[in-house]
């Protein structure tokens, strides 16, 4: 389907360019070239770029080509004046063998493949860390030998933060500002490029333990939707399942999430009344529910449940559910998403090209000015028929001269 | 007071500030801009001049040595151990200098604002001045033999400047004036050749330049035989205060040049090094002390090189007033007054100075009977006073030839002024003449003719100037030694000195010089009073004599306090045992100041049988010369009645020619220097080393040589292969410039061709590839 | 993110070919303004090339890209129907063969 719209739309693309070219009318070519645009528009759809398409139309194929056709009528140029003889005979010929031999060598080359589609290397990873360990006090994190967390209390969370990305041979928890190690991690820790991922200290039966999870940040195309994720904390270390049980549904989500594991993120469709519930693997008894009372389900955002639980004074054992919810990417090509960058990364280069439009604004009022041309022309007269008699030398009087020295 | 010793700069940087001025402002300041700028800068240092004075007395003539500001270290290698700082001295001797010529100099700056009124060159004649003020102020303030040495040249290139000013007069007047320049100049080479020497030969010998070392004081005289003889001095007193001051001095490190020539005579035996040779130190002082005679035979104007200064009366009077008289000319005793220690030690040097002083004193005077220009007989008149002062050094009367320096500057520079006044006065009588007349085309002819310094063409002035008729009076009677006037005090000295030397001291030299300089003394007094005569008495002889106005206050002003002074100024140095005016002013105030920095200076006691003798000698000639200059030989003056009488004529004849020194100098000197530098030009220039050597040797072989290089080598290859680069350039570009079309399309063609390129480099492998290479 | 249905091949050829075309006609075209044109062709070319591979690679600085090529553009137009403007009162011609003032 998209395919053959590709080929329909480029075939038309490719024919008003031709037209454009080889029609005598200049308000032709500019009619066609408008057309040209509008395929170039369907494919920056097609290739999820609303927002170019947008610009596209009215910009090029609005704004510029309605500033052409207007010189164009302006100046009476739809065609030039009668055919003088060819000035260069050899362009033409050889103008079109070098279209034909850059046509044949590009068209080989991409059709043979030759284009490099390796995605380039992320170097940076998202990295945050959750403390669930109810019974110590704050903790310090140290991920290799930098400090990743400070001062970290129960149930609190870092931010995102940028890492290198890499293998760190150690994990380490401190007690805040101090030196006592309260946990090593004996595996090393794994940062891959692009992701976002949680570190959740939880407390197991030797103490404590590290479960690492990849969260998906990445836009959600359904704009009504939301992201859930959970993380397996239970000090039984008995696997789970996750059932959404809001009204009208029942739906298996995540299955046999094993103990210290994490699991991918399931797109759920948000609704008002929202309710999730936790069971163990294969039974239906709901050992813990999470309800639209209890956190807020936004949409189109991710979810990041972290299920554990804590020992109360009587020694029984409560669940907790730890609920972290980020915004995910805005959905690629957007508005939204060329704006965000728009504004950060590409601030400078913006203002830049303001510039360059101011200056272009104020150039092109300059040039077209009516009145430095009627001066420029006045020069050239004034030069061109110098004033009579500049070339004798002026004394006095012509008919009285003054007589010099004695 | 010691502080205002540091004031000492000022005296020369003051001047040469007025020089500034008027040398970048003068045209704008106009002249009685620039001569308030020259005579206020004049009189500063005068006035600073004083100060030192005043400073002097008050610290009980403690000499001072004081650095030059920004020039310290003038010359100052230390691996060589030469050091030479800019250094001033502040002494009695340099004092009595820096009042002299300040003093004088002021006045004289005064005059010469009236005197060059009108003159095109105005500005220009007192930057002169004020250069030489601060050149000759460097002359006498020099702490070392360098410093002054560059006073020295500064003064004699200063004096050739204004000898030369009227260098573009008309028909042959600047031909002379400039000739008379270049003489002064060229003479003055010779003795400055032997000062340098001389400074040289010093240098080597002391291993430095000071007079004396900053805090140095100078060692006390040697005055074994003459302590005895003075009887008011206590010789006790005096050998306590010299051992003191020797072992005070010994023990301050290395001593200034007179100092250390005063130990190294005491102890005897000392040697100078030559390398291979050693000399010892007392012949290495006679041949020293003799360079620097030479030296000042050339600026003070003594026989063989005296020959400069009639001549140098070409330049306008003022000139000749200050540099010529009063001041430049007496630089040579002044340097001979400095280094008394050196000329007393050398017996033969003593002999020499005396005798070449008293003959030019005598010789000079006698030139001057037989002149008619009225500044010629004062130029003779000077020769003949220098050599009084310069016999006065020969027989170690240091403080009398200081006295008569100073005298003699005062009325000299007077008699100058006068002479200017009275040529002034004729000048414009002349033209008054002449616009009387209506003369329109004549009137350059006759004003060639008309010479307003020939005494002939004057006359009869005493009641058209009696200003400067009268002032002229007191100068004539200060220079003929009447009593009480000036001259009379300072050449009386000389006289005593010169006698006593012979007497007391068997010296050969003081009866030589006591004879010469008595009968000089006569003919001074006859010299001045023919002049008198001829220019103020009688009646007018020429038109222009007849309406010469007296001159303006400018000029008249000096002229009066120059009067005063020719009076009064040897009551500063009354002798001993003269009555009544020795208990009003003090007896030998002036020689006992000079003592404090001149070793050797010495007073004499009045001697009433020489005095009287010399006053009768004066009146007797000034008599003799009225009564041959009378009246009714003035009316009708073409010949002097000396070269009428024929007993006399041929005398006359003599002394009109001024003895044939010229002629002389021409004929043994300069003619044979002019033949062996022709025959050096022709011959061996011309003919041996440019028209064989160089024409034939070199140039001749040079060409051919490079005619081979040239034809086959350079024209043959070198040319070829450039210009077929050449060739191949152009045709390249001929052929390249075509690109450039100057249309749009083709460089849009150039620029997609080029970007293809590119683009097949990049693709360079892929397309191997797809080719199957 | 999911792959694009169409190969990103096919859309380098296209852009490729369009630029080509804009090229042909600013190098056979005398007329000024249409070569303003076909130089706005080759910039769109440009264009869908960044647009492909930003897809292709899930990048959105490619978009970015794109925007400021289309605002230079825009500026670019202003300017040079300006200069085009200004140079057809003087020369009454907006044939580019008529301006050879480069050379002499």
């Amino acid at each position: 389907m998209e395919l053959t719209l590709f080929i329909i739309v480029g075939a038309i693309a490719v024919a008003t360019a031709a037209m454009m070219l080889i029609s005598e009318n200049a308000v032709h070519s500019a009619l066609f070239l408008i057309v040209n645009f509008g395929c170039i528009a369907f494919f920056f759809l097609m290739l999820h770029a609303p927002f170019l398409a947008m610009v596209q139309i009215t910009v090029y194929a609005g704004a510029i080509m309605v500033l052409f056709l207007f010189v164009i009528m302006l100046l009476g140029a739809e065609r030039l004046l009668p055919e003088k003889e060819a000035r260069f005979p050899w362009l033409s010929p050889a103008a079109v063998f070098l279209a034909l031999v850059f046509l044949v060598v590009t068209s080989l080359t991409i059709l043979r493949g030759e284009i490099d589609l390796t995605e380039p290397e992320e170097t940076i990873s998202q990295v945050r860390v959750v403390n669930t360990l109810e019974n110590t006090e704050n903790v310090d994190v140290y991920l290799g030998d930098e400090r990743i967390a400070s001062d970290l209390s129960y149930r609190e969370t870092t931010d995102y933060q940028d890492w290198a990305v890499g293998r760190y041979e150690s994990l380490t928890v401190r007690a805040a500002g101090g030196d006592d190690v309260l946990y090593t991690h004996d595996r090393p820790v794994d940062l891959t490029g692009g992701d976002a991922i949680v570190l959740v200290l939880v407390r197991s039966s030797d103490g404590i333990e590290l479960v690492t999870g990849t969260e998906n940040l990445s836009g959600i195309d359904d704009r009504e939707s939301m992201r859930v994720m959970a993380i397996n904390g239970f000090h039984d270390q008995a696997a789970i399942d996750v059932y959404d049980t809001s009204e009208g549904r029942d739906k298996l989500l995540i299955e046999n999430l094993a103990y210290r594991e994490a699991s991918k993120g399931v797109v759920v469709g948000v609704q008002d009344d929202m309710e999730l519930a936790v069971t163990p693997h294969g039974s239906k008894a709901q050992i813990l529910t999470v309800n639209s009372d209890d956190l807020d389900f936004a949409r189109d955002e991710s979810l990041l449940l972290v299920l554990t639980d804590r020992q109360q004074p009587d020694n029984s054992w409560q669940n907790v559910v730890i609920d972290l919810q980020s915004d995910v990417e805005p959905s690629f090509g957007s508005p939204r998403h060329v704006g965000q960058l728009l504004f950060s990364r590409y601030v400078l280069p913006f203002e830049m090209v303001a510039l360059v439009l101011l200056v272009a604004m104020i150039g092109a009022i300059v040039l077209t000015h009516e009145t430095l041309g009627r001066r420029q022309r006045r020069i050239v007269r004034r030069l061109a028929n110098p004033p009579v008699g500049l070339d004798q030398p002026i004394v006095g009087n012509p008919a009285n001269p003054v007589s010099r020295g004695e | 007071m010691e502080n205002f010793y540091d004031l000492v700069p000022l005296v020369v940087i003051i001047p040469l500030i007025g020089m500034v001025i008027n040398l970048f402002f003068g045209k704008r300041l106009g002249e009685q801009g620039v001569g308030l700028v020259a005579v206020g800068a004049s009189a500063g240092a005068f006035v600073v001049a004083v100060i030192l004075w005043i400073a002097l007395v008050n610290t009980d003539y403690e000499a001072g040595a004081v650095n030059m500001p920004l020039l310290g270290s003038w010359i100052e290698v230390p691996s060589a151990g030469v050091n030479i700082p800019w250094q001033f001295r502040v002494d009695t001797l340099s004092v009595t200098m820096m009042l002299v010529v300040t003093g004088v100099g002021s006045l004289i700056h005064l005059y010469a604002v009236g005197y060059m009124h009108g003159d095109e060159r105005f500005p220009r004649f007192f930057v002169y001045l004020n250069l030489f003020l601060a050149f000759m102020l460097i002359l006498v303030t020099g702490n070392n033999f360098l410093m002054m040495f560059v006073g020295w040249e500064g003064v004699g290139l200063c004096s050739f400047l204004l000898i030369g000013f009227w260098f573009d007069k008309a028909k042959g007047v600047g031909w002379r004036n400039s000739d008379a320049a270049r003489k002064a100049f060229i003479v003055n080479r010779v003795g400055d050749f032997g000062l340098i020497l001389g400074v040289l030969l010093t240098f080597w010998t002391f291993g430095t330049l000071d007079y004396y070392h900053p805090g140095e004081e100078p060692l006390p005289a040697h005055h074994e035989a003459e302590a005895a003889e003075e009887e008011q001095e206590a010789p006790v007193y005096e050998a306590e205060q010299a051992e003191e001051a020797e072992a005070h001095a010994t023990t301050e490190g290395p001593l200034g040049v007179f100092n250390q020539a005063a130990v190294w005579l005491e102890e005897g035996g000392h040697k100078v090094d030559f390398g291979t040779i050693s000399i010892d130190f007392e012949a290495m002082l006679t041949v020293i002390t003799l360079l620097f005679l030479l030296g000042a035979t050339g600026k003070s104007a003594q026989i063989p090189l005296f020959i400069w200064l009639p001549d140098a009366m070409a330049g306008p009077t003022p000139v000749s007033a200050l540099i010529h008289a009063a001041t430049m000319v007496t630089a040579g005793v002044y340097m001979m007054v400095r280094s008394n220690v050196l000329y007393h030690a050398s017996d033969e040097t003593s002999f020499v100075v005396a005798v070449i002083g008293a003959t030019t004193a005598i010789m000079a005077g006698f030139i001057a009977l037989g002149q008619w220009d009225i500044k010629k007989v004062l130029a003779y008149s000077t020769v003949s006073q220098l050599g009084f002062m310069v016999a006065a050094v020969g027989v170690g009367a240091y403080a009398a030839a200081m006295f008569h320096l100073v005298t003699h500057a005062f009325f000299k520079a007077l008699l100058f002024l006068g002479s200017g006044s009275v040529i002034h006065g004729v000048e414009h009588g002349h033209h008054h003449v002449m616009h009387a007349h209506g003369h329109g085309h004549e009137e350059e002819e006759s004003e060639e003719e008309f010479d307003p310094q020939d005494m002939r063409n004057m006359g009869g002035l005493r009641h058209r100037m009696p200003f400067t008729y009268w002032t002229y009076l007191l100068g004539t009677l200060a220079l003929s030694g009447i009593i009480p006037f000036a001259g009379f005090w300072s050449k009386d000295e000389i006289l005593v000195d010169s006698l006593k030397a012979g007497l007391d001291e068997n010296r050969l030299e003081g009866y030589i010089a006591f004879g010469l300089l008595l009968t000089a003394a006569g003919f001074t007094a006859f010299y001045m009073w023919r002049q008198v005569s001829m220019v103020f008495y009688g009646k007018a002889r020429t038109e222009a004599a007849e309406h010469a106005p007296e001159s303006g206050r400018l000029m008249v002003w000096p002229l009066i306090i120059l009067g005063f002074f020719s009076v009064v100024a040897g009551l500063m140095n009354v002798p001993s045992g003269f009555p009544v005016l020795g208990s009003i002013f003090g007896e030998h105030r002036f020689t006992s100041w000079l003592e404090e920095s001149v070793v050797y200076a010495h007073a004499a006691n009045f001697q009433w049988l020489l005095a009287t003798i010399a006053v009768l000698i004066a009146v007797g000639a000034i008599f003799f010369a009225r009564s041959i200059y009378n009246d009714r030989v003035l009316a009708n003056l073409q010949r002097d009645p000396l070269e009428a009488n024929p007993g006399t004529s041929r005398i006359f004849a003599l002394a009109n020619a001024k003895l044939y020194w010229d002629e002389t100098y021409f004929r043994y000197i300069v003619y044979p220097f002019q033949r062996a530098a022709h025959w050096l030009a022709d011959t061996l220039d011309w003919n041996f080393w440019h028209n064989w050597v160089h024409e034939k040797l070199i140039y001749r072989n040079f060409n051919r040589a490079t005619q081979v290089l040239t034809q086959p080598v350079d024209k043959g290859i070198v040319d070829r292969f450039f210009n077929s680069i050449a060739y191949v350039t152009r045709w390249a570009a001929g052929r390249a410039r075509h690109i450039q079309t100057g249309y749009v399309r083709t460089y849009a063609f150039s620029v997609l061709f080029g970007a293809l390129l590119i683009m097949f480099i990049i693709l360079f492998p892929v397309i191997r590839d797809l080719l199957g290479l | 993110m999911d792959k694009p249905e169409v190969a990103i091949e096919l859309y380098v050829l296209l852009s490729a070919i369009l630029f080509i075309l804009g090229a042909m006609g600013v190098l056979l075209r005398r007329n000024a303004i249409l070569i303003f044109m076909s130089v706005e062709l080759m910039l769109n070319a440009a264009n869908l090339a960044l647009a492909a591979f930003a897809r292709q690679w899930g990048n959105v600085d490619g978009h970015l890209m794109v925007f400021f090529v289309m605002t230079v553009a825009a500026s670019e137009v202003a300017v040079g129907l300006a200069l085009i403007v200004a140079i057809f009162r003087t020369k009454q011609s907006i044939d580019i063969d008529d301006l050879h003032m480069f050379k002499d």
